[in-house]
């Protein structure tokens, strides 16, 4: 898998900064170690943006970004572009990258992949799975359109699919199925948690202490669409020692917080800098007040939900 | 049976040139260095293979050696067929080769001098238990106490049972529990114990190759047959992984990456305690189709994967966790071990299947811009046990790839040529089809 950065200008995605900044959250609770010593382990590309957020936000300095980069050029591209001497670029694909790497220490890893559901996907999982401490955090982010003008091309696409997936497709599915957006993302989330977890209890079945049994527990599930319709499904790993531990993050107060098949939708709310002010001082009775009924309602209800994650947007590079 | 009459003291026409039995084993034991001594060993049971199931096309399937070397002692077990009592009391304890004594075909040890030499060189304590066809039978030697009684020169036989006994069910077991501590010392080290396991890779590379098995210390030995390439293009995946399960643990070795292009031969081979239980597989039970990724199992017919080479060795001393069948022939899907040995299967094949995905597309340019391939050719093969540990199977193109290229080639009037040719001013043809080219590419193509 790799991330095709000539595409995707990845600074004019809101919902994806939104995405980022509710993770960073996300990771300020977890409490299985002072988060500073987890490593950071994404595909960087060439803006190393979700690994400039976790290194200012939460200190973290051991950070691992896959590149699948086989050029030269490329790769010096990818050196040149490289922000900080802490990101370690690992070039190659994530299936000869993933198995060399330490998923023994506490991890935070985000697969942001940006094409289709692939059985690989669920092969990479699986790889970080069979060896993740307990207290680590796996998240995967996936188009989920299943749209082509091309009656062949969709019916091939749909036989990829079932035949990547054999476990999750029954007599009953058909193209249809998965051209509706809602069922096609529920497809994909069902299948990877599950193929997540097969790989937890396989790696370890027979150990001898029950309680060093893992689990994935998904903690969220987005869906956005900054042009193509997105998900990004995340896990905690964590044993039964440390079930306590997770239980005491309180992941599940956050407002974005999902446990299971109804996604957090992410919809940046489309308001002027001057609304923004006038609804920003007025927090957190913003919904109806009479003073706010000039900004349309369904506005105002995505700024409330939105507010912390808006990017800044201006004709200024970040340093 | 073997007693020196001593001579009498009181007879003045005898001298005594009578051997003591210390002198016999200091001589016999001198100059064979221990290494050799175990080999001998191995050798004995190798010709019990042999003589179980003759031929030069011989399968030894099912049939195993497992040495145990360290410091506190010495075994060496076998299932090759025991030793037949008639040989174990005429022949194979015997000083000297006894008339009468019908060698195995193409033996390499024969019980001669081999086995006496070898546990008299190692061993204060040794016992032997074996079951041939039509006995069971133990012999326990305390070889100083032996050695001081210079009349007696038999060994006793104990536990001897009639029976009948079938092929799967005899075996010959060689234990010593008190060994000479100047060997103690030397069997102890971990260098040693490497030495011996290259030494009976190359010195028994046939009878592997026939499916024998030999273990040691609980490891399989890997025939030095077995390859994958290694250069500048590919590093094979080379790790180990150790699982406990239960009260026992399991040793698992991978070995993954490509070899020569051949369908029949590509696969996956699973091997417990050194029996070959899995060949050339592609299937779902080696978690095959999902490594391919496309989703699609590839028939064997498709050459794309014929290059993919994939080993795995487990091991373990309690042979009830290994992942196979009660009929040891096949995996069980439904054993830890094999719960722990699948997800390991997709993920060391998944990168070999990218590369050879990517050595497939090359199919489409030029031969000269066929870099992969070209690098594979020139990458030598390394047996197995030789290559370098590595988590996870990498390829590199080589730094420089450019464009795709193409030739052109094409017949003209020489005359119509020599007048092109003045006219762009150019001396050569090569020159002439470049410039001409690059002509008709500006005027038709660069503009546009």
């Amino acid at each position: 898998m790799v991330g095709t950065f000539t595409q995707i200008d990845y600074r004019l995605r809101p919902a994806k900064h939104a995405e980022r900044t509710m993770l960073v959250d996300l990771f300020r609770k977890i409490r299985f170690a002072p988060i500073d010593t987890y490593q950071y382990v994404g595909f960087g590309s060439v803006a190393f943006i979700d690994f400039k957020m976790v290194h200012r936000s939460l200190g973290i300095v051991d950070l691992i970004s896959i590149e699948d980069a086989q050029t030269h050029e490329e790769r010096v591209r990818f050196r040149r572009n490289n922000p900080m001497r802490h990101i370690d670029l690992r070039f190659g694909n994530s299936s000869a990258v993933l198995p060399a790497l330490d998923f023994s220490k506490r991890s935070l890893v985000w697969l942001d992949y940006d094409g289709a559901l692939t059985r690989s996907m669920a092969n990479d999982m699986a790889s970080i799975a069979s060896t993740a401490a307990s207290g680590s955090f796996v998240a995967v982010t996936l188009t989920t359109n299943f749209r082509h003008p091309n009656e062949q091309r969709l019916q091939e696409e749909f036989e990829r699919l079932k035949a990547e997936f054999p476990e999750f497709v029954n007599a009953n599915t058909k193209v249809i199925t998965f051209q509706n957006m809602d069922r096609h993302a529920e497809f994909a989330r069902n299948a990877l948690g599950s193929l997540l977890q097969t790989a937890l209890t396989n790696a370890d079945a027979g150990l001898p202490d029950p309680d060093d049994r893992r689990n994935a527990y998904q903690v969220c599930y987005f869906r956005y669409s900054d042009g193509a319709p997105m998900i990004t499904i995340g896990w905690l790993i964590v044993d039964q020692k440390d079930y306590p531990t997770m239980l005491d993050c309180e992941i599940s107060a956050l407002h974005f917080y999902r446990d299971g098949d109804a996604a957090f939708r992410i919809k940046m709310p489309l308001v002027t800098p001057m609304e923004i002010r006038e609804m920003e001082r007025r927090l957190p009775n913003i919904t109806a007040p009479e003073v706010l009924k000039w900004i349309p309602q369904k506005e105002r209800a995505a700024f409330f939900a939105m507010h912390r994650y808006l990017p800044s947007f201006g004709n200024v590079e970040p340093i | 049976m073997a007693e020196f009459i001593p001579t009498d003291p009181n007879d003045l026409t005898k001298v005594d040139a009578s051997p003591t039995k210390a002198f016999f084993v200091d001589i016999i034991t001198k100059d064979i260095r221990i290494d050799e001594a175990i080999l001998d060993l191995v050798d004995n049971s190798i010709d019990g293979a042999k003589r179980l199931r003759p031929g030069d096309e011989a399968d030894y399937r099912g049939l195993f050696v497992d040495i145990t070397v360290n410091g506190k002692e010495f075994e060496i077990a076998d299932n090759c067929g025991g030793i037949p009592l008639d040989i174990a009391r005429k022949y194979a304890f015997k000083f000297g080769r006894a008339a009468g004594f019908v060698p195995t075909d193409s033996s390499v040890g024969q019980f001669g001098i081999g086995m006496k030499r070898a546990l008299f060189k190692m061993a204060r304590n040794f016992s032997v238990r074996s079951i041939e066809p039509k006995y069971s039978y133990g012999i326990d030697v305390n070889v100083r106490k032996w050695a001081s009684d210079d009349i007696n020169w038999d060994f006793d036989i104990v536990e001897l049972k009639a029976g009948a006994f079938e092929e799967y069910e005899t075996k010959t077991l060689l234990h010593i529990n008190e060994l000479e501590p100047a060997v103690a010392q030397v069997l102890e080290s971990e260098t040693f114990g490497r030495a011996l396991s290259r030494d009976i890779r190359v010195r028994h590379l046939d009878a592997m190759r026939r499916n024998l098995a030999i273990t040691l210390n609980g490891e399989t030995i890997i025939p030095g047959d077995l390859q994958l390439k290694q250069g500048a293009i590919v590093t094979s995946l080379s790790r180990k992984f150790e699982d406990p399960i239960g009260k026992s643990s399991l040793r698992t070795r991978l070995y993954v990456g490509v070899g020569d292009s051949d369908r029949l031969r590509a696969g996956w081979y699973i091997f417990c305690n050194g029996r070959c239980i899995l060949e050339a597989d592609q299937t779902s039970e080696t978690g095959w189709s999902a490594a391919v990724e496309g989703g699609v199992s590839m028939p064997k017919y498709h050459g794309q994967f014929a290059r993919f080479r994939g080993y795995a060795f487990l091991d373990a001393q309690d042979a009830s966790i290994l992942p196979w069948n009660t009929t040891k022939t096949g995996l069980d899907p439904e054993t830890i071990a094999y719960r722990k040995l699948f997800p390991r299967l997709i993920e060391a094949a998944r990168p070999v299947i990218n590369f050879l995905n990517a050595l497939d597309a090359e199919n489409d340019l030029a031969p000269s811009e066929r870099v992969l391939s070209t690098g594979l050719n020139q990458s030598p093969a390394m047996s197995l046990e030789r290559l370098p540990a590595s988590l996870s199977f990498i390829y590199r193109e080589p730094p420089e790839r450019g464009p795709p290229m193409s030739n052109i080639k094409y017949r003209r009037l020489t005359s119509e040529v020599n007048q092109l040719k003045e006219a762009m001013g150019v001396a050569t043809l090569p020159l002439l089809g470049e410039r001409s080219f690059e002509f008709a590419y500006e005027n038709l193509v660069e503009d546009e």
